[in-house]
């Protein structure tokens, strides 16, 4: 039972399939199965860790320059993007040039910097969510979202592009009708 | 291919067979408003059948009939004073949106009437979730008046059912008609079985979660109550047996079929327990296409697994005799 | 839409200054960093004329700073052209971005909330599903195959009425 309302939660707080965000990520990984599922944990780290930093971020900057939160944002994601690919370099050279693709697509997207600026959001909200392990985990959890929309998508991945759909509808307008279907019962459940 | 096509219609015609019983007893308790509801819906979904198959270059053909069944399936799942034009647009949505822009039935992947059932749940909630009285006639143009919540409704929120059985196994309770005549949706239940018209693997996967789950976490005073009620309440049977055991969305094993209804009536009975959500099941049928979708690729795996060990053993065999 | 474009327009033409000889991800972070900062004054402009919208907006509005014309078509396309072309290309880019943003949110306007601009209009069944997120994604799916459908008409109708000949031979 705690299972499936914690895989409710998952679903209800999916920022993919309710606010939309990250679905072009998603949508040029959806290439091949293999890159999808790679894409999203590397996402899974990047929100992970970078909520981290938000948090830090967020102390540190007066209510004033909420403004320059964006560009402090892009910074944090900046560094782990060259942490992640300096770290990718010298533990495994021979895959690197396979893997780093998934850190290009994963650095800055909307699903990242959604994740950050939803979870400020709502830690502004409720003050006892505004905790660094809160944070953490609230960046662990969209990521693992992720992980399940790419799931989602990948189980229905042959019928989206298979030659039975019409030539207009094939591939990227079936896939968003699809995660719309899905995203619709998300909705219905919360 | 001559077999599967017959396959195909007997299976629609079965369907139908029993959807036409269930939309009579719903014209019997709410008269001639229900009866013009289901063909408003019939009418809508012919239309954009016709219309988006011309769209797609394809005849029309016998078998997109189903777009009926599915169009039987909506309306009697719906309350029998619903806004006709909302009931039309969802007609439109499950042929084109759920349907047609995936290939039609040649490429199913959702089930049609479970998509228009959860878009008129996100648009039109309020009007979806509250009933007329039993034997309430109305004129075909009248507005909704005198609306109670569903016989579910009160049951997720209190654990008690104020109708008697009889009045359970007759339908004679508020909700939508289609879906609660418990008696008729038993013996259909029992006719497509018997005829294969359904997938048994998905139907029984759900009723014994449901069962299960009744008697386990208990969501009436006694188990006996829980069990009762639960199958009868929150369109469980309508469901499992038109939507959940639906042969074109139904993994095509068995024991994939079965895990598949299983792990959806289970879902969905915790979350009416939890958060007395009615009519979970339908929303949750509709979540689990990827469930459904997961299971159909292994399916074609192990099919595609099998044929290369065969061809590995003919090859096999057929060495000596080169030799 | 104005803040799109402005922020676009103006992220990818600094951006376009940023020495090729780099290596990719120091490209991604330089050009991620303009749009940041180019997002500053924009917002600013916006509070001042548009401050409902700003608050409609939320979380959305800085994500405007990370479209993929910005993060990867600007490396991917536009870094490949001469600046002249790539100025124009651009500018049709964010073109069609707006068209499809005002046509998708005007018939969702109507269908969700029966109003058009904010005006209400004579509307009985509306749609409310098409107002959230979920409505987007179906919606905008809907609308793409039916852009595909008519772009193909169109094409096939050229192909067969340039000589007249429909024969196909």
């Amino acid at each position: 039972m705690f299972l499936v309302t914690e895989l409710v939660t998952l679903l209800a707080t999916n920022l993919i399939l309710t606010q939309a965000l990250g679905t072009s990520t998603l949508f040029i990984a959806a290439g091949n199965r293999k890159n999808l599922l790679w894409t999203a944990i590397t996402i899974t780290v990047f929100t992970s860790v970078g909520s981290g930093a938000a948090y830090t971020i967020n102390r540190i900057l007066p209510h004033s320059a909420a403004d320059l939160t964006l560009l402090f944002y892009t910074l944090i994601i900046g560094a782990i993007y060259v942490l992640f690919l300096a770290v990718l370099y010298y533990t495994d050279f021979a895959s690197f040039a396979t893997a780093r693709k998934y850190v290009h697509i994963s650095a800055f997207n909307c699903a990242v910097m959604g994740t950050l600026f939803t979870i400020t959001e709502r830690a502004e909200a409720y003050p006892e969510l505004n905790t660094f392990i809160r944070f953490v985990l609230s960046g662990a959890e969209a990521g693992t979202g992720f992980i399940l929309a790419a799931f989602i998508l990948t189980a229905a991945y042959r019928k989206l592009n298979s030659a039975k759909v019409p030539a207009s509808f094939r591939g990227f307008p079936a896939m968003l009708v699809y995660l719309g279907l899905i995203s619709m019962a998300v909705y219905a459940l919360r | 291919m001559q077999t599967k096509v017959k396959t195909e219609r007997f299976i629609w015609i079965d369907v139908m067979v029993t959807l036409l019983t269930l939309w009579l007893m719903d014209c019997f308790y709410y008269g001639v408003r229900a009866f013009v509801l289901g063909g408003v819906c019939v009418a809508a979904s012919v239309i954009a059948e016709l219309v988006s198959l011309r769209l797609m270059g394809r005849k029309f053909t016998a078998d997109d009939l189903t777009c009926v069944s599915d169009a039987l399936i909506i309306a009697l799942m719906l309350p029998a004073l619903f806004d006709m034009k909302a009931a039309a647009i969802a007609c439109v949505f499950a042929v084109v949106a759920a349907k047609n822009i995936f290939g039609g039935r040649l490429n199913m992947i959702f089930s049609p009437a479970a998509a228009a059932y959860v878009f008129m749940y996100t648009s039109w909630k309020n009007q979806l979730l509250m009933f007329p009285e039993p034997h309430t006639r109305t004129g075909v143009l009248d507005k909704a008046a005198n609306l109670v919540s569903s016989a579910s409704h009160s049951f997720n929120i209190t654990g008690k059912m104020s109708a008697t059985d009889f009045e359970l196994l007759l339908g004679n309770v508020s909700g939508a008609a289609g879906a609660v005549s418990i008696l008729l949706l038993a013996v259909a239940a029992v006719v497509l079985l018997l005829r294969r018209s359904i997938s048994a693997g998905a139907f029984i996967g759900s009723i014994s979660a449901t069962v299960l789950l009744a008697l386990i976490v208990p969501a009436s005073h006694t188990r006996l109550d829980s069990v009762k009620y639960t199958l009868c309440c929150n369109m469980v049977l309508f469901a499992s047996v038109y939507i959940t055991a639906d042969r074109r969305i139904a993994p095509k094993r068995e024991y994939f079929a079965f895990f598949y209804g299983f792990f959806a009536a289970m879902f969905s009975y915790i979350l009416v327990i939890t958060t007395a959500k009615e009519n979970a099941i339908v929303l949750v049928s509709l979540l689990f296409t990827p469930v459904a979708l997961g299971f159909k690729n292994l399916e074609k795996r192990i099919e595609l697994a099998q044929a290369q060990e065969q061809a590995e053993a003919d090859g096999e065999e057929a060495l000596p005799d080169e030799e | 839409m104005t803040d799109f474009s402005a922020i676009t327009f103006l992220s990818v033409i600094l951006g376009s200054f940023v020495p090729k000889r780099l290596p990719y991800a120091a490209k991604i972070i330089i050009r991620a960093v303009i749009a940041s900062v180019v997002y500053i004054p924009v917002r600013t402009v916006a509070r001042e004329f548009f401050p409902d919208v700003i608050t409609r907006v939320g979380i959305y509005f800085p994500l405007l700073a990370v479209n993929s014309l910005i993060v990867v078509q600007s490396e991917t396309k536009f870094a490949r052209m001469k600046r002249g072309t790539m100025i124009a290309s651009l500018v049709f880019y964010i073109l069609g971005f707006d068209a499809v943003m005002i046509v998708t949110a005007f018939l969702r306007e109507l269908l969700a909330y029966g109003t058009i601009n904010g005006r209400l209009v004579d509307a009985d069944t509306l749609i409310s599903g098409l107002g959230l997120p979920f409505g987007g994604f179906i919606f905008l799916g809907l609308l793409c195959g039916l852009y595909r459908k008519v772009r193909s008409v169109i094409r096939r109708e050229n192909e067969t009425g340039g000589d007249g000949n429909v024969s196909g031979n």
